[in-house]
């Protein structure tokens, strides 16, 4: 997932409670890792991409919790009337994100999809499409981490990977909930969250647009922020990104899902007036 | 004299064709179970490396998880949505039992557990995996070893390095002129982890922190060194002969009795001397081993190899096309078989490394031997030897002493 993860524990008791809490926040990471290994387009050896190599010849069997992650992912795909895809793993190398790529842009539309074959839990790759899953990876590690931390007994947490999709557990000792700002921009607004997940979607510095627009092959960006509030940090991760691409909430959006674009400079409801993040500034926010 | 046959050996086999082959092998392996029916392996153990094992043995062609056996419910749950239409099971007897159709174990539980369930597994009929080390006690690896020889499956034990690619390739020119007479052998492994495994059942805590109890543990140069200590073996063919080393808590200060950083030298047969050190409180270098010699050095990375070569080495003709990486003042000579090809391709980690994991080779060969296509990398009586040395340089270090090593008879 090329990028940094963080686990944050509040530990208010004994000295080998605070030992055990380190134990629990490391096998948390090495699980973190796990996915990475399995995950990441980046690894020859992970198990997406032998997918990769494969799937164009012959279905591919996968494991449970691969096959439930790529199922999950279509029906994004689904609801959010193609804006986010995974199987947009051959653009992103041609244009240059991935190794082995040009970084030409290309107008060519490469993404021809994936078939999951349910009676033999298998996944299958149509027409030069790969998968990519940096979409969507750091939130299922980070929902994945989340479970070992709450099987512990953790009652207040924070994880994060990157900086851009973040898990609360509970809340700090002392507040009632983990106020996560979005951006680093002075004055950028914050959000509160207890027991819930945040995503965040930005253009990189200088406008490069590295977000893949699967429904035209091209980078792209409708705003120039997006966020997602909601109980599971792989939905938050994924629909952030369908945000970025759309600029506004698609029909079939969760209505348990929040979120909020940033356009011109101002946050402002993307769409369903139901699904709009509460957001709160320095001062209004404790 | 061995040395002498190993070279014609090198020579006559690969010429200059060595570099180019070499990890082909590996690369191509899908095919060789083509027409075969899939072997069905149980996994002992969905801790953290019975994952990793079921992950690898996902990517491999020809194995199918058909069964997963762990005591404990939520490692047995987690293991089971790593595979495919697993059975679940908390026993080994009930797994062995209601599943008559396995064709092959894997050992991957605590290591003081490895003789019940490999004896058990072996003495069953099954091909059997055994995680490294192979036991706590010379005493299960000898029995272990006894249960091996009249195995009716193919018994193989998880020292990976003697079937990854890059140590391959390199032993080949180890036991060249290439590296010429060892001078001295060092390794090491830092890694930043407390070990201990968090329970909130308190009663299961000494059995989930079996690494940290005294009265089990084979410590650091046991569960870690033992895998080194075998690259040792192998590339040399010679055992050490005594140890001695110290430990010491230097972070993890939490009331365990077992150091979290140690250091012990081993002196073989030939007098030549390995020091190795390994703590959980620092990462920098990582995992690795290095073998002096007098015309290079050969460090080995797991996944990555690199070849030092001394100013005054002949240089040889393979040298002109080879990958080669700037380690402050050293420059070295990439040793991954056709490295820019495959580079250029894509195939290899970070551009220089291995593909797959360590794990997926040893458990690759494993498959292949069971297939008949080729020969157990790493025999139960190696590990039995890696795994004495193993104990003893534990022995070593929790005391601060120095003790011969007894190398049992296999």
């Amino acid at each position: 997932m090329g990028t940094r993860f963080e686990v944050v524990i509040a530990c208010v008791g004994s000295a080998s409670h605070a030992a055990q809490m380190r134990a629990v926040g490391e096998e948390a990471l090495a699980l973190i890792g796990e996915w990475h290994d399995r995950l990441s387009t980046f690894d020859p050896g992970s198990l997406v991409s032998k997918i990769n190599r494969e799937g164009a010849s012959l279905p591919v069997p996968v494991d449970d919790e691969l096959f439930g992650l790529l199922a999950m992912c279509e029906r994004i795909r689904v609801d959010s009337e193609g804006a986010f895809d995974v199987s947009v793993g051959s653009l992103m190398r041609a244009h240059g994100f991935r190794p082995g790529g040009t970084g030409e842009p290309t107008s060519e539309r490469g993404v021809r999809g994936l078939t999951l074959g349910l009676s033999a839990q298998s996944v299958e790759l149509r027409g030069g499409a790969e998968i990519d899953l940096g979409a969507i990876a750091k939130g299922a590690a980070l929902d994945a981490a989340r479970e070992i931390l709450l099987d512990a007994g953790v009652e207040s947490a924070l994880i994060h990977g990157g900086g851009s999709t973040i898990v609360a557990i509970g809340a700090p000792p002392g507040a009632d909930a983990w106020r996560v700002r979005l951006g680093d921009e002075p004055g950028a607004p914050s959000v509160r969250l207890r027991d819930q997940s945040v995503s965040y979607s930005s253009a990189r510095p200088g406008g490069i647009e590295h977000v893949m627009d699967p429904r035209s092959g091209r980078p792209t960006r409708a705003c120039e922020a997006s966020a997602c509030v909601g109980e599971s940090a792989l939905e938050t991760d994924a629909w952030a990104t369908v945000l970025f691409v759309r600029g506004e909430r698609p029909m079939r959006m969760s209505e348990r899902l929040t979120s909020a674009v940033r356009i011109d400079g101002v946050w402002a409801l993307a769409g369903a007036a139901c699904g709009r993040i509460e957001l709160c500034t320095k001062e209004t926010c404790p | 004299m061995t040395q002498d046959l190993d070279r014609r050996r090198f020579i006559t086999q690969v010429g200059g064709g060595l570099v180019a082959s070499a990890i082909v092998p590996s690369l191509a392996s899908a095919s060789s179970w083509a027409g075969r029916a899939p072997l069905r392996i149980g996994v002992v153990g969905a801790g953290r490396q019975g994952r990793a094992i079921l992950g690898e043995l996902t990517k491999l062609a020809g194995a199918e998880v058909s069964a997963i056996c762990d005591s404990d419910e939520r490692r047995l749950g987690s293991g089971l949505r790593r595979a495919s239409g697993a059975e679940g099971f908390a026993s080994l007897n009930d797994m062995l039992g209601k599943r008559s159709d396995l064709d092959a174990v894997v050992v991957a539980t605590p290591t003081p557990t490895h003789k019940a369930v490999a004896v058990q597994a072996i003495e069953s009929g099954r091909h059997v995996y055994c995680e490294a080390p192979l036991a706590h006690t010379v005493e299960d690896c000898l029995a272990i070893n006894s249960a091996a020889r009249s195995a009716k499956g193919v018994v193989a034990a998880g020292l990976q390095g003697r079937s990854n690619p890059v140590y391959d390739l390199a032993r080949g020119f180890f036991r060249s002129d290439s590296v010429r007479d060892l001078v001295s052998m060092r390794a090491q492994r830092h890694e930043k982890t407390s070990w201990v495994s968090p329970s909130r059942d308190a009663s299961r805590y000494k059995e989930l922190n079996w690494k940290l109890d005294p009265d089990v543990t084979t410590g650091l140069a046991g569960e870690w060194g033992t895998h080194q200590f075998d690259v040792f073996h192998w590339y040399t063919g010679r055992y050490p002969v005594r140890v001695s080393g110290h430990g010491s808590i230097r972070l993890h200060d939490d009331g365990r009795k077992i150091h979290d950083t140690i250091a012990c030298t081993l002196i073989f047969q030939d007098g030549a001397a390995l020091q190795y050190g390994a703590t959980l409180a620092n990462t920098y270098g990582g995992k690795h081993e290095v073998l002096f010699g007098a015309n290079a050095a050969i460090k080995l990375a797991w996944s990555h190899g690199w070849m030092f070569k001394e100013p005054d080495a002949p240089t040889q003709g393979w040298e002109v096309y080879a990958n080669r990486q700037q380690f402050h003042n050293d420059e070295g000579i990439t040793l991954i078989a056709g490295a820019t090809k495959l580079s250029e391709q894509g195939k290899l980690k970070d551009g220089v490394g291995l593909p797959n994991s360590s794990l997926y080779y040893a458990l690759e060969n494993w498959l292949g031997a069971i297939a008949g296509d080729s020969e157990v990398a790493c025999p139960i009586g190696e590990a039995v030897r890696a795994t004495a040395v193993g104990i003893a340089a534990h022995k070593a270090t929790a005391q601060g002493i120095t003790i011969d090593v007894e190398m049992p008879d296999v």
